[in-house]
């Protein structure tokens, strides 16, 4: 299964303890080999099924950073997909050599990051999300029917070089990728940078006052966000072969924040059991009812658990393991912590 | 901007999409100002009376009808706003809006079973329901020829509109839903009983959209749970820039929105201009980040 990478150890709980350098290490050896292992055994049907999935699960780690790490929910996570998808179409198309346009078109969606992020310096919460929302309706109606960027309604070509030409081979490379942005986020979240964000989600004038520059760092997380989604939309653009104006709708990005949210918006394995849930799950039950079951199930999710519990069912779990080990953790002392480690 | 003839023309056309605008947004204030969530699922609840009403027109006349269709959007938004309020205090507002979404879900796989289903997109199959005011030509003001469906719904909108502001002067369960929106602890020590009044607020809701759904079935190609979310985004600007407060400013807003966005899908000199459908949004975000710090002292009280 493609959750195999995430399940090492490192993308547990928010509460976990400081990462040191070599810890990264045995992640990223375990997600290569079990990567290596996936691609060895099964058909290429579900070796693109798989690709797909972990393609998606970067796009919605994107997801857990902005709004799990920072507490910035965003509705435009797809609409940062569709401009890396369409950036890195350019690029190819500009001769850009191959090894350079998926990174290009990933660093060049940050600006996009920080234009629908700039509401987060006036709003927050409920009111933020709405806006993106509309930034994201804006793409899907203007941006993305604009023919000079995207050939709309035709859409444009993505065509792998050579060496990428097999199955196999972009399996291996989008799974390298996964891994890659799993292991710097789970370290990212560890730093004081993380720390910062954390503060700045757990109470944004106490990380005012302590001197956290937050419109900087909620603009960064914006960026950073904007980017690893685009680089799911370039990724993604590769896996089908070319890139349809309509593939990146508002609706999409509503969905996905609410699926991830329900399984747990501060996990960073939930992008991975997400987009395992998403196109894994329906893909074992095809043909049978239970496929039509899949969009249901989430629906009620939504209304029986996050409805009642702020970080979703990994949450809720969290909650029962820990609730005989330790006493509730002290919003005050933990932001004692933050101000000493963020100095 | 269009002919200059033809101005008027669009301005009437945008002032009816506008209406619909309005009328959500209502529904989206009382909700609001109930759970302090905002109601995504509203499409869904509009869309499921719109239903109701084109099933139950077919064997009886249109007025009890719409009745039907009201209440059963009513009685989901019963059903809704009970769940909804339950253990609402564990979670955030985000989260809480997130579960409308469920609802929308749930209420789109329900209507798809029911009423037959159109494909992934939510859309119902079948005919187009039967709309309760035919859009045809009505009668002519200057060079505007009016469709009765335009003017049902500048009417109905008006209509809704002023009982609501009577409804929240002038009846005890009009100014209990105030008091609980204000401080819900003090009402309750005032002996009101807040889960009641929340769960009236979404009946309410429930009962404004579908009578939005049903008077905007005529002007768009299909008026499923997918279409009428879709229409939110506006509603919701309308809402907002009324700081989800006044009906008032609400529904002006929301008819300059359906106005500005004829005008400029119409016109023929930004025809070429990929801007023209994003203005309203653009203008949205604009009024965020210069009015933006007063709604967000606000959202951060209410997070408290």
């Amino acid at each position: 299964m493609s959750g195999a990478p995430a399940e090492t150890g490192t993308f547990g709980g928010p509460e976990r303890a400081t990462t040191s350098a070599g810890r990264a290490l045995a992640p990223l050896a375990t997600g290569i080999a079990a990567a290596l292992l996936i691609a060895a055994l099964v058909t290429p049907y579900w070796l693109f099924i798989l690709t797909s999935t972990a393609v998606l699960a970067i796009t919605l780690s994107s997801i857990v950073l902005l709004t799990g790490f920072v507490g910035q929910p965003s509705l435009a996570q797809m609409t940062f997909a569709g401009f890396g998808a369409f950036f890195a179409a350019k690029l190819l198309e500009a001769d850009l050599p191959f090894p350079l346009v998926i990174p290009v078109a990933a660093v060049a969606v940050a600006p996009v990051g920080v234009v629908v992020g700039l509401p987060a310096l006036r709003i927050g919460g409920l009111h933020l999300a709405l806006t993106t929302l509309g930034a994201a309706l804006f793409a899907d109606r203007v941006v993305f029917t604009w023919k000079p960027l995207t050939n709309y309604p035709n859409g444009l070509t993505a065509v792998r070089p050579g060496w990428l030409e097999s199955d196999v081979a972009y399996f291996l490379f989008v799974a390298g990728w996964l891994v890659l942005v799993l292991v710097l986020l789970a370290r990212v979240r560890h730093s004081r940078r993380g720390r910062r964000w954390r503060a700045i989600m757990d109470n944004e004038r106490g990380a005012r006052a302590i001197g956290v520059d937050t419109a900087a760092e909620k603009l960064t997380a914006f960026a950073t966000s904007a980017s690893i989604a685009g680089l799911g939309g370039a990724l993604y653009a590769f896996a089908v072969g070319g890139v349809n104006p309509l593939s990146f709708n508002m609706f999409l990005s509503l969905n996905y924040l609410a699926i991830v949210a329900l399984v747990g918006l501060p996990y960073l394995i939930s992008s991975v059991i997400c987009a395992t849930w998403l196109l894994v799950v329906p893909e074992i039950f095809r043909g049978s009812d239970a496929a039509n079951l899949n969009l249901l199930v989430v629906g009620l999710g939504l209304i029986l658990v996050i409805g009642r519990h702020r970080d979703g069912v990994l949450g809720m779990l969290a909650d029962r393991l820990t609730a005989r080990r330790s006493p509730p953790d002290n919003a005050e002392q933990r932001v004692g912590t933050i101000d000493a480690e963020a100095r | 901007m269009p002919e200059l003839s033809l101005v008027p023309s669009y301005v009437v056309a945008g002032a009816v999409l506008g209406s619909m605008y309005a009328l959500m947004a209502f529904a989206l204030v009382l909700n609001y100002r109930a759970t302090r969530v905002i109601n995504l699922a509203l499409g869904g609840m509009g869309a499921f009376g719109l239903y109701v009403f084109a099933r139950a027109a077919e064997w009886m006349p249109r007025v009890p009808a719409l009745l039907l269709g009201m209440m059963a959007a009513g009685a989901l938004g019963a059903v809704i706003g009970t769940v909804s309020d339950a253990g609402a205090e564990r979670s955030s507002a985000l989260n809480r809006t997130l579960a409308t979404l469920g609802w929308l879900i749930a209420i789109t796989g329900v209507m798809a079973v029911v009423f037959g289903s159109g494909g992934a997109g939510g859309e119902m199959g079948g005919d187009r329901p039967k709309a309760f005011i035919d859009n045809t030509y009505a009668f002519r003001i200057g060079d505007v020829n009016l469709t009765w469906a335009q003017v049902a719904m500048l009417v109905v909108t008006a209509v809704v509109l002023v009982t609501m502001l009577v409804f929240f002067r002038s009846t005890r369960l009009g100014v209990a839903m105030r008091a609980v929106a204000e401080n819900p602890t003090a009402a309750r020590i005032l002996g009101i009983r807040v889960a009641v009044v929340i769960v009236s607020a979404w009946v309410l809701a429930g009962l404004i959209a579908c009578i939005a759904a049903v008077f905007v079935s005529p002007f768009v190609p299909s008026a499923g749970p997918t279409t009428l979310t879709g229409l939110l985004i506006q509603a919701y600007a309308a809402a907002l820039i009324g700081r989800l407060r006044s009906l008032w400013i609400t529904a002006a807003t929301g008819i300059a929105i359906g106005v500005a966005e004829s005008l400029f899908i119409s016109a023929p000199a930004l025809s070429n201009v990929p801007i023209r459908a994003g203005f309203p949004f653009l203008a949205i975000v604009g009024f965020l980040v210069l009015r933006g710090r007063e709604l967000g002292a606000e959202a951060e009280l209410e997070a408290a």
